[in-house]
């Protein structure tokens, strides 16, 4: 199945080249990612879905420089992860990526804002104030601030780690369900937001999720399978994913 | 439910094992005293044996009675008596022998025994192993092993230091000797001389004991009542067995005091222990409540489920007694080894691993493990089945406001048992110990309970610089001992315990050097003093002498103390040549003249008037040697009580009271435009003669007693570093935990961008601020201790309160040291996790 590429994006925010993952070995060796040859092109909006354990998180972790791939590169910005040290492999997900998990995505002891700018303190730089609070604006979160994050509801929790995601203004944010533990309407509102910072900041975003409508804010969404890419849609909407994802599941 | 015991301590081995190594420690060290302890018992109980055999009978004065040759031929002529042969011994260490590079023999743990030869061979414990015994003035024998490392030759003359007048002697070395079968003196040097020698030699009039065998005619019982029978009430007569028995009594009370010490420390470590296993089952009971729910819910008893805790708690106490009792073997060695580093002396002896040894460090082991689970059990036990499904929120299983409560009930019953101790006027030292051990106990635990509510601030407080320096390592480091004030408090608690008796000890010991600096700046004017070597030897009255017709010294005043009654009260009486008051001391003149004293009067410290009610003018009934009493009239009064500590009276009136030639101590001046070095040398040449003298002048008296106060504060701190350690295994053990229980959100830190050495230095500091609120808290409770106990002793001993700030902040400083190096272990582990199987975990 061939990749296809939108023409008038040129810059490429991240990239695979072969991308193989292989868990244990002998009989129980699994191929998590098969070859897998992705880009995801800047400033746009990528939703990956599949059946479980079909090595969506797998590739995502991959991406995001959390997991090492067995062989094959990963490329963010012009940076070849495969060739990083792992301190390097932490400052580059300190600097360049953002990461959205599925829960517990905030440091119990810290407030929103601090768990928002705690990348940026990590590497001792100062954000960027109008940007943050253009971050904090966007995901209405201005009132919340001071909260410690047991005084925030589940959908405050994910905006928080959101706003924690594009703080930093990384290359691409990685979101792996981030929806998945919300209600569809909440679920909506961080959906809506992420394709905001898309369309208005430029952002980067590629997101797994199960769920039809969610992939359905996305740009373009690519259905992996058996650990390889095996369908793609562009400006999708929940009937077209609902098909792919028969035929998908249906081959 | 044993299944799930045995289970239970399989799966949580490492966490279990930290733990188990706070009772290791803790039972090795009690079994270690245990076990020197009854080494030491043997061993002194067989020298005890060969001391007494051979002597059948033996007669002492029972009070101030003569006991002469007169009595000895009164007691021969008994039926039955084959021999009765009157004994002299000298006070240990007064007698010492010098070697030819003019050195004495003092060995600094066991004595050095003089005494009079025994001629007869069943009476004698010794035997003549070269030359022959002593036979008259100018011979002495020595034991055979003393003589060998001390190069000393039979045949050759050599000087010995006594306690009479001239302070020393000649005699030539006639013969060594071997005590019992083979020389076993523990350490003891041996010294005898001639029977009539010995009675110059040792200053005494009487007898200190007649030994008697008999002859084997009549039963040793019947020849005991005519013994009896002649002496009167004011002797006693003892047999083999009452000889062996008090010498033995004699013997153990020493080892048993020796031993209680030891086992002080090993319980306070134990003490230690409760707090830290206790903080970790609590911990791990918490950290496995969904488990406990669900056994709750499939229909487990609250009952079982606190027996599967108890009998995990019981494993592990079982394991961590048995190790602990094969480190105690070790740690007698090596206790034994420290002891006579610091100067104990103590004989070669075997260490039996006795049943009761076994028994006590097993029953204590499991005993304390227990204990510290019973309340982490029953909570557990409490468990609701709905927390099955829930899980629970991170923080510790319940407590709250009912523990806070009881914390401040028992910290006021604490505090009420220690100040009654302390001020209640208590005379038992049993009952005073009991009081004061546990009212410490209960308040700390009491302030255990409290210090909750203390331990988030303080902790935000210390780790505000943190965050400064380290940024938001430093600030998650900061939280994160803040976040659940109830572990930081009880973790740090375990610390805090040992920091305040070191603290306490460190205040104590500064209040001492301040009173001698104090004592030394205004009460001591005299710039030199010369003092015996050891507790039970005298300045000789020939050294006042030499002292006064040494160029460089002035004002020599010799002193001498006596024990009297003073209208029914106890009190010191003391002498010195009057008009060398003024220049040698200044006792700080309350009322009154000293140029008024003569025979008939006397000066008096205030705090004795006081007592009495008497002033100036008043006269009071002092007795006198004889028995009798003697009216004085006060002609002044004195405050200071470090130098005289009661009634001050004329040499004359003096030596009616009582009874002594040679001086206490000789304090002197250094002559006008002499210099100290010249002074120094005309000390060392009189020390030449009598080597027992120690000669200092006033700095360098500070200087070595303030240099025995902090071999003493070291010794302590070294005990006590015991129960420091116990309680930095418990900072990592906790550390241990809370880092298993926070791996997500280790994980999501090092996802977001935080590097290994970032988390690191998160962990370390985080251990780091816990153990700075320990050290804080123990620094805090330790001074409050300190004072109390300088406010409750006498002001002769500590009177003027000085606090070692100094010292407390390097305390605090020195335990945040430590806990960072006790953060290293989890942080390691902290750095190692991976980010992924940490996201998922
Ligand atoms: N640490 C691991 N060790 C062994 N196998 C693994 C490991 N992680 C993932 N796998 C396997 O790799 C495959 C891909 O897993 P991955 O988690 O990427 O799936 P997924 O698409 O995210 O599934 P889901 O939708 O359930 O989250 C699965 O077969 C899984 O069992
Ligand atoms: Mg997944």
């Amino acid at each position: 199945m061939l990749v296809m590429e939108a023409p008038v994006r040129t810059a490429v925010a991240a990239r695979t080249e072969g991308a193989t993952k292989v868990y244990g070995d002998g009989d129980t060796q699994v191929t998590a990612l098969d070859a897998v040859d992705v880009s995801f092109s800047a400033a746009e909006f990528t939703a990956i879905m599949g059946p479980s354990g079909s090595g969506k998180s797998t590739l995502m972790h991959s991406l995001a420089g959390l997991d090492r791939l067995s062989s094959g590169r990963v490329i963010i910005g012009d940076t070849d992860l495969s060739k990083l040290s792992e301190k390097d492999l932490t400052l580059l997900r300190r600097t360049k990526i953002g990461f959205v998990f599925q829960a517990f995505n905030l440091i119990p002891t810290l407030t929103a804002e601090e768990n928002i700018t705690l990348p940026l303190d990590l590497g001792n730089t100062r954000p960027d104030p109008e940007w943050l609070d253009e971050v904090v604006r966007a995901v209405d979160l201005i009132d919340r601030l001071g909260h410690k994050p047991n005084e925030l509801s589940g959908g405050q929790q994910q905006r928080v780690a959101v706003a924690r995601a594009l703080a930093s203004r990384p290359e691409v944010v990685f979101a792996d369900e981030p929806t998945g533990n919300l209600d569809s309407h909440t679920g909506a509102g961080i959906l809506d937001f992420m394709r905001r910072a898309v369309r208005e900041y430029g952002q980067t975003i590629v997101m797994v999720t199960h769920d039809p409508v969610a992939a359905s804010y996305a740009d373009r969404v690519l259905f992996l399978a058996d650990g390889q890419i095996v369908s793609e849609l562009r400006d999708p909407d929940t009937d077209s994913i609902l098909s792919t994802l028969r035929t998908a599941s249906g081959r | 439910m044993w299944n799930i015991t045995k289970k239970n301590v399989a799966a949580n081995k490492i966490r279990l094992a930290l733990t188990a190594l706070a009772i290791v420690l803790g039972v090795g060290f009690i079994s270690a005293a245990n076990i020197l302890s009854d080494g030491l018992q043997d061993s002194f109980g067989d020298l005890a044996a060969e001391i007494t055999q051979g002597t059948d009978l033996q007669v002492s004065p029972d009070a101030d009675v003569p006991l002469t040759s007169e009595e000895v031929e009164a007691i021969s002529t008994i039926d039955g008596v084959r021999v009765a042969e009157g004994q002299h011994s000298a006070d240990d260490n007064t007698v010492l022998p010098i070697r030819p590079d003019g050195t004495v023999v003092q060995p600094s743990g066991p004595p050095v025994i003089a005494f009079s030869w025994t001629t007869d061979g069943q009476l004698n414990p010794t035997t003549i192993e070269t030359g022959r015994a002593p036979e008259g003035p100018g011979e002495w024998v020595l034991d055979m092993d003393a003589a060998a490392d001390n190069g000393f030759v039979v045949g050759e003359t050599y000087d010995l230091v006594v306690p009479t007048q001239e302070g020393r002697t000649t005699a030539e070395l006639v013969g060594t000797f071997r005590f019992g079968a083979d020389n076993q003196t523990n350490g003891a040097v041996l010294i005898a001389f001639e029977t009539e020698e010995a009675e110059v030699l040792f200053d005494r009039e009487n007898f200190s004991d007649v030994a008697i065998a008999t002859d084997g005619s009549r039963d040793i019982g019947n020849v005991r009542v005519d013994v009896e029978g002649i002496m009167g009430p004011n002797y006693v007569t003892q047999d083999t067995a009452d000889l062996n028995a008090a010498q033995s009594a004699e013997f153990n009370s020493f080892i048993s005091i020796f031993a209680w010490v030891l086992r002080a420390f090993a319980i306070v470590a134990l003490f230690v222990s409760v707090f830290i296993i206790a903080n970790t089952f609590n911990i791990v009971m918490s950290q496995r409540v969904r488990e406990l729910g669900l056994l709750r819910a499939i229909g487990a008893t609250p009952k079982q489920v606190q027996r599967a805790v108890l009998g995990e708690a019981f494993v592990v106490g079982l394991a961590a007694s048995s190790v602990g009792l094969g480190i105690g073997l070790g740690l007698a060695y090596g206790l034994e080894a420290a002891l006579n580093a610091i100067g104990a002396g103590l004989p070669d002896f075997d260490k039996p691993l006795s049943i009761a040894t076994i028994v006590i460090g097993l029953g204590v082991g499991i005993g304390v493990t227990m204990i510290s689970a019973w309340v982490p059990a029953r909570k557990a036990g409490r468990t609701a089945p709905v927390t099955a499904i829930s899980g629970n929120d991170g923080s510790d299983l319940a407590g709250g406001r009912r523990s806070l409560l009881i914390g401040g009930v028992l910290a006021l019953a604490g505090a009420g048992f220690t100040g009654f101790a302390l001020f209640g006027g208590i005379d038992s030292t049993a009952t005073l110990l009991g009081l004061l051990g546990g009212g410490a106990a209960l308040l700390f635990i009491g302030i255990t309970l409290l210090s909750p509510l203390v331990a988030a601030p303080i902790s935000r407080t210390l780790g505000a610089p943190i965050s400064k320096i380290y940024r938001k390592p430093g600030s998650l480091a900061k939280e994160n001992a803040a976040r659940n004030p109830k572990r930081t408090a009880t973790t740090a608690a375990a610390l805090m315990i040992g920091l305040s008796l070191v603290s306490m000890a460190f205040v104590v010991g500064q209040t001492l050097k301040n009173d001698l600096n104090a004592l030394l700046e205004t009460t001591v004017q005299a710039d030199y003093a010369a003092f015996p070597s050891s507790d039970a030897g005298l300045v000789p009255e020939a050294v006042a002498g030499e002292m006064e017709s040494a160029e460089h010294l002035t004002s020599i005043t010799p002193i001498k103390n006596w024990g009297t009654d003073v209208n029914g009260e106890d009190s010191d009486v003391s002498t010195l040549p009057l008009d060398q008051l003024d220049a040698s001391f200044d006792l700080g003149l309350v009322d009154g003249s000293y140029a008024d004293l003569n025979d008939d009067t006397m000066a008096m410290r205030e705090n004795l008037s006081d007592t009495l009610g008497l002033g100036v003018g008043d006269s009071a009934a002092v007795e006198l040697a004889d028995g009798s009493t003697k009216d004085l009239e006060i002609v002044a009064l004195f405050s200071d009580g470090t130098i005289f500590e009661g009634i001050l009276v004329t040499d004359a009136r003096w030596n009616t009271i009582g009874d002594q030639d040679n001086f206490d101590w000789i304090a002197a001046s250094i002559v006008e435009g002499s210099t100290t070095e010249q002074a120094a040398a005309d000390m060392d040449a009189i020390r030449a003669a009598f080597p027992q003298l120690v000669a200092q002048s006033t700095g360098e008296y500070q200087e070595s007693i303030s240099g025995q106060v902090d071999q003493l504060l070291y010794i302590l701190t070294g005990f006590l570093g015991l129960a420091i350690l116990i309680a930095f295994i418990g900072i990592i053990n906790t550390m241990a935990l809370s880092i298993f229980e926070r791996t997500r959100e280790l994980g999501l830190l090092r996802a977001v961008g935080m590097t290994r050495s970032q988390m690191h230095r998160m962990v370390r500091w985080e251990a780091a601020i816990v153990s700075g609120v320990g050290a804080l808290l123990g620094a805090a409770v330790g001074v409050v201790f300190g004072v109390l106990v300088v406010i409750a002793t006498p002001d002769e001993i500590l009177n003027r309160l000085a606090l070692p700030w100094l010292q407390l902040a390097l305390l605090v400083a020195v335990a945040i040291g430590v806990g960072l190096v006790a953060g290293f272990m989890p942080a390691r582990r902290a750095g190692k996790l991976n980010v992924l199987d940490a996201i998922s975990h």
